[in-house]
């Protein structure tokens, strides 16, 4: 039974505190994205009568009220920092869904089918691990138009190689668990198996992908936006922001703040994914966008 | 730094060359054949000294001749064929290595240049040109009249299809050269070394402009010929600098003073010129105001606020109308677009004064202020929300939502706009959304009127005179002209006002057109780009004129 | 390991290494079909004529069916033509062979930064494990990990280039444009460097080899440095050679942060003038070389670590 894995190990006792400041951080960006309009203080998207100083550029943080200062058209900062949680929450959960999902699929299809299928898919992830991927998304992106759907997409598409083969050795240790060959020996087939005794016991793993994945999503599809491929303006978002103050050296707020919302929120991610690091190989993924 | 002890420069071999060595071989391998037919000159033999008062262009005095200006530049490539050089850093640097027949001087008004003396047939059909003496080009040979002759032919002729060949067509033979059933270009013929004689088949007042612009300059045949592909980046011409190096790697080209310029004893003022391309628009203030380059015209808009507030940085800086016109087209031909009303309340909705913070000079007009025909009087559009909500009332519509294309999103401006748009088309009850594109609005060309509703053009005038926005910009079938817009009345008066030799009365025709085009509204008239314009401590005496740029033959550097 | 199974496995490394190519090859060709924009008008020029417009579509072969312009992309990615640049107008090829040494460059800087300060960091970490220091380090590595690359450069380039001066704003000047391009390539795999020799080393620290090295009365200084040192590097190169393709990816944004003119400028410059060729020559040119250090980085870690063998 399922209580031999070593991965509910972690599970067992308190929260760690580190993890706990994770949830914290996270939880909080959640609440942004869920409810904006409770923590911020003003319209996201209206240049505010106020919003410019005399000369028309941009206040400064607790300059007239502001508490993180405008943008150059005059935007409440804070407003659009909280406003931007939403594009930060929903890519860290669609396109990271999407790629786990395309992982178990290629980890499970490779330990059940073996042979050549196996030999094919495994090559394939490394590919994927291999190529410059960003690269690569971006030349996607560029020739198809960037919408939304081939954001999410494009994202999903460049991170399941990493989840894929992690899954994949676990799915092959497995087949070698005591609960595993027990149940073959009953005569359960190799799908049954598959399906009914390897599948579950892959849920740890995926949490702590899940989570990794999350921070790896919401760096890359800042650092697409930050190359001109994202939400369209006037929606907020991080990316958006930074990519906008990039020629903003005498307004340093607003390259810290959108950065710093970034940060945060990678790091929340991290932590909660440390509250099971034990099971995951040290030399994760890195995340290096 | 010296960059010749460039890591990379060493480690891939082929880089960089040196320009002129290649040159010395083919010069050797010409002379045996059609450059040997032509006069040679030594560099001892050029010319008597240049009364300073017949150089054209602005006005220089003082200052001390030497040391190195740097010039940075946005583009990412550079093409020193003068048909060829599309960007910024090419072509408003091709008037440094390459000169004409005529110059264009502040307010881009037309000057004898290369040529001394020029007699027009009372007719208005000849133009006769007298070179003058002692005029070298780089490579030591001297410019005669047929390789002013060769020039011309070269940048409308049928191989090169470039884009200044509509430009000669009132020169007798353009048609029939144009068309392959002649070789050569009829009208324009060289009788002896230093006469060019330019024939008309119909009057046009544009002839020494367009003389004046870099495509029509002179060249050294055997050099284009010779070099092939490389000429692109080995310009050789009759220009105050001559090429040092080229470094297509570090994206850098170094200049110097060419020693048999033909107004050598005055000009240029600087030993050495060079040219960075590839620096980012962010870097080029901060490189400028450290003084580790002399010069940008790609100031972020946003920064220009900080540095107007600056006594000391504003002395620095000044905001250049360009030539490039900005537009937003409507799509005239979807309802309920195709009602002026619409359009005219689109243009009376939207405050062209709080565009001005990024990169545009919104004057409401689409002549740029120093054009011929530009009317300070036109009735351009004031800001007037309740004339605007009160025409889409008259026009019935309500709940009206719109499209707008933001393309080319390397330019964070046109979406800062837009966003701005967004607003103040709200605010008459017009929904308006954004779709911001990498592409520019020609790669998407026709297809721009079955995705938006409005979308943001520019047009980089080539030739300092209306026509070529009449017919290019809202003439029937432009080349720019994706909205589908067509007004004949206004094609008419387009193709007439081309013949018109009187200046001022050309000035009247073409304020003629602008006034009909307002009162039409086919797009929301926006205005020209700004040149936000930033120089280093060092750089004196700095012109600027829409046509040309830079005069960099006559800044100078304090510390020379 | 015997020869031929050396030879084995470089013939299957070879065979793998031709197989992603064809794959990346084979969706810049897709991709340039997929392109919604007239190719001719993008080559052509803004200002073209019809005559221009027309020859640029004749020089394409537009007209021709699809396999067979595919057989002819693939025939000439063979003989290294990757088509023109519209932009540049001038062979692909050329232009990011041109750039490559920049980036080559620039990714050696930063894998330099992220051998030696995540290897010092590291050891000193779990030489003094528990201590203040390893707590620190593995605080930072945590948050350097999670700070938006491009958004580092952006602050280094404030700091460092803005208020302080203290380096050029960007650019290619050698030595001091490669110092803060460098670091903010460098500084995410430094911290995951000082996390895996941290634990690598920490492994060996208490591994039965260096406890009877130390019993032998060997300087524990002279242990590190041999011994450890040694069977950290083997994880270390597998790590590094697995990221190099993300390491590429982050010079894309490091690059044009800092106007770094290497092959990840040159593809958002190609990106911003809707240059599909050059763009898809920087895929397939960065993708050739990805995998090309990744073999080299392979063979490295196999001369290095004898337990693989």
């Amino acid at each position: 039974m399922p209580d031999a894995q070593p991965s509910r190990r972690a599970g067992r006792g308190r929260l760690r505190p580190d993890a706990a400041i994770g949830l914290a951080i996270v939880a909080f960006f959640v609440l942004a994205a869920v409810a904006p309009g409770v923590i911020a203080t003003h319209d996201p998207l209206v240049s505010l009568p106020n919003g410019l100083t005399e000369a028309g550029t941009p206040r400064p943080p607790g300059d007239a009220g502001f508490l993180l200062g405008t943008d150059v058209l005059g935007r409440d900062v804070f407003s659009r920092v909280v406003h931007g949680a939403q594009v930060a929450v929903l890519i860290a959960v669609v396109p990271n869904l999407i790629a786990l999902a395309i992982a178990t699929l290629v980890a499970l299809a490779a330990g059940y089918l073996r042979g050549a299928v196996e030999v094919v898919l495994m090559r394939l992830t490394e590919a994927f691990l291999v190529l410059p991927l960003f690269l690569i998304a971006m030349a996607v992106i560029a020739t198809i138009g960037p919408s939304t759907a081939t954001i999410v997409l494009t994202l999903a598409f460049v991170s399941w190689s990493y989840p894929a083969r992690v899954l994949h050795g676990e799915v092959r240790r497995l087949g070698n668990a005591p609960h595993v060959e027990a149940a073959r020996s009953l005569g359960a087939g190799s799908l049954r198996i598959t399906l009914r005794h390897i599948l579950p016991h892959l849920t740890p793993l995926l949490v702590v992908y899940f989570s990794m994945n999350a921070a790896y999503m919401v760096m890359l599809e800042a650092g697409l936006a930050f190359l001109g491929f994202g939400v369209q303006p006037p929606a907020p978002s991080w990316g958006l922001m930074l990519a906008d103050a990039r020629d903003q050296f005498f307004r340093p707020w607003l390259i810290i703040v959108p950065g710093l919302s970034l940060a945060l929120l990678c790091i929340g991610l991290s932590l909660l994914g440390n509250l099971s690091e034990r099971d995951t190989p040290f030399n994760s993924r890195r995340v290096l966008l | 730094m010296d960059r010749s002890d460039n890591w990379i420069d060493r480690a891939v071999p082929g880089f960089r060359h040196a320009a002129f060595s290649r040159r010395a071989f083919l010069a050797g391998t010409a002379a045996t054949g059609l450059v040997g037919a032509l006069p040679r000159q030594s560099y001892a033999q050029s010319g008597a000294p240049v009364d300073p008062a017949t150089i054209p262009g602005p006005a220089w005095s003082g200052g001390t001749r030497g040391g190195r200006g740097i010039n940075i530049w946005l583009d990412g490539s550079v093409n020193f064929d003068p048909l060829l050089a599309f960007g910024r850093a090419d072509y408003y640097n091709l008037s440094n290595f390459y000169r004409g027949l005529t110059f264009l001087a502040l307010g881009s008004e037309p000057q004898l240049d290369l040529a001394e003396a020029l007699t027009i047939s009372d007719d208005g059909l000849t133009y006769t040109f007298t070179l003058r003496d002692g005029v070298l080009f780089h490579n030591g040979r001297a410019a005669v009249a047929e390789d002013f002759r060769w020039s011309i032919e070269r940048a409308v002729s049928p191989a090169q299809a470039s884009w200044v060949q509509g430009f000669m067509a009132s020169v007798a033979g353009h048609a029939e050269f144009v068309a392959g059933t002649s070789a050569t270009l009829a009208g324009v013929t060289a009788p002896d070394v230093r006469t060019l004689v330019i024939q008309l088949s119909s009057p046009d007042a544009r002839l020494l402009s367009i003389l004046g612009i870099p495509p029509f300059y002179v060249l050294p045949r055997e050099e284009v010929e010779g070099l092939g592909e490389a000429f692109r980046e080995t310009p050789v011409g009759t220009g105050p600098y001559r090429l040092q190096s080229y470094d297509g790697a570090s994206s850098q080209i170094v200049a110097s003073r060419f020693e048999d310029y033909i107004y050598r004893d005055h000009l240029p003022y600087l030993d050495e010129l060079e040219i960075r391309w590839n620096v980012p628009a962010d870097l080029q203030y901060l490189q400028v105001s450290r003084n580790e380059a002399d010069l940008s015209m790609a100031i972020p808009s946003s920064i220009v606020g900080e540095i107007k507030a600056d006594p000391a940085l504003s002395a620095r800086f000044s905001a250049e109308n360009s030539f490039d016109v900005e537009w937003w087209p409507l799509n005239v031909l979807k309802p309920p677009f195709d009602d002026v009303r619409v359009r005219q309340a689109i243009n009376l909705a939207i405050d062209k004064t709080r565009l001005a913070t990024f990169g545009t000079n919104p004057t409401g007009h689409i002549y740029p202020p120093s054009l011929l025909g530009f009317d300070q009087t036109a009735p351009v559009y004031p800001h007037d929300p309740d004339r605007a909500r009160a025409l889409l009332a008259e026009a019935g519509v309500t709940g009206l939502a719109m499209k707008i294309g933001v393309l080319d999103s390397a330019s964070a401006d046109n979406a800062r706009m837009a966003q701005l748009m967004v607003q103040d088309l709200q605010a008459v009850g017009i929904a308006a959304t954004i779709e911001q594109r990498q592409e520019t609005s020609y790669d998407l060309g026709s297809a721009l009127v079955d995705e938006y509703d409005m979308w943001n053009m520019g047009w980089g005038m080539g030739l300092p005179d209306p026509s070529e926005l009449v017919s290019n910009l809202f003439g029937t079938g432009g080349a720019a002209n994706f909205g589908g817009y067509s007004n004949p009345g206004i094609d008419a008066q387009g193709a007439a006002a081309i013949g018109i030799t009187d200046r001022a009365e050309r000035a009247a025709a073409y304020a003629g057109i602008e006034a009909a085009l307002l009162a039409d509204a086919p797009f929301l008239f926006v205005g020209v780009g700004q040149l936000n314009s930033f120089r280093s401590e060092r750089l004196q005496n700095f012109a600027y004129d829409p046509a040309l740029w830079t005069y960099w033959d006559r800044y100078w550097v304090t510390d020379a | 390991m015997s020869l031929p199974v050396m030879l084995r496995r470089l013939a299957g490394r070879a065979a793998f290494i031709l197989l992603t190519l064809w794959f990346v090859v084979t969706l810049t060709f897709i991709l340039t079909f997929a392109v919604p924009t007239d190719p001719a008008r993008a080559i052509a020029g803004p200002k073209a004529t019809a005559v221009q417009l027309e020859k640029a579509r004749a020089a394409l072969g537009l007209d021709e069916p699809v396999p067979v312009q595919y057989a002819r992309y693939l025939a000439n990615v063979l003989r290294f033509d990757l088509g023109r640049s519209h932009s540049q107008r001038r062979p692909v090829a050329e232009i990011v062979l041109e750039r490559l040494p920049y980036t080559a460059l620039l990714a050696l800087s930063a894998i330099t930064v992220q051998l030696v300060l995540g290897g010092v960091l590291g050891l000193w970490s779990a030489v003094r494990a528990g201590g203040l220091m390893d707590r620190s380090v593995f605080l930072l590595s945590l948050v350097a990990v999670s700070l938006p690359q491009f958004w580092v450069g952006l602050l280094f380039l404030y700091l460092f280039g803005f208020k302080l001066g203290w380096l050029p704003l960007g650019g290619a000047a050698l030595p001091e444009g490669l110092v803060l391009p460098a670091l903010t390539l460098g500084l995410a795999g430094a911290a995951w460097t000082a996390r895996i020799v941290r634990s690598t080393a920490s492994e060996a620290l208490a591994s039965n080899t260096v406890l009877g090295l130390r019993g032998r009365g060997i300087a524990p200084r002279r242990i590190v440095l041999k011994h450890v040192v040694r069977l950290s590097a083997g994880p270390v190169l597998s790590v590094l050679a697995l990221d190099f393709g993300l390491l590429l990816g982050g010079a894309v944004l490091v690059e044009s942060v800092f106007g770094w003119p290497g092959i990840g400028k040159t593809a958002y410059q190609a990106l911003q003038q809707n240059d599909v060729p050059l763009l898809m020559g920087t895929v397939v040119v960065g993708s050739i070389f990805v995998l090309l250090i990744n073999a080299l980085l392979d063979v490295a870690r196999f001369a290095l670590d004898p337990r693989i063998r």
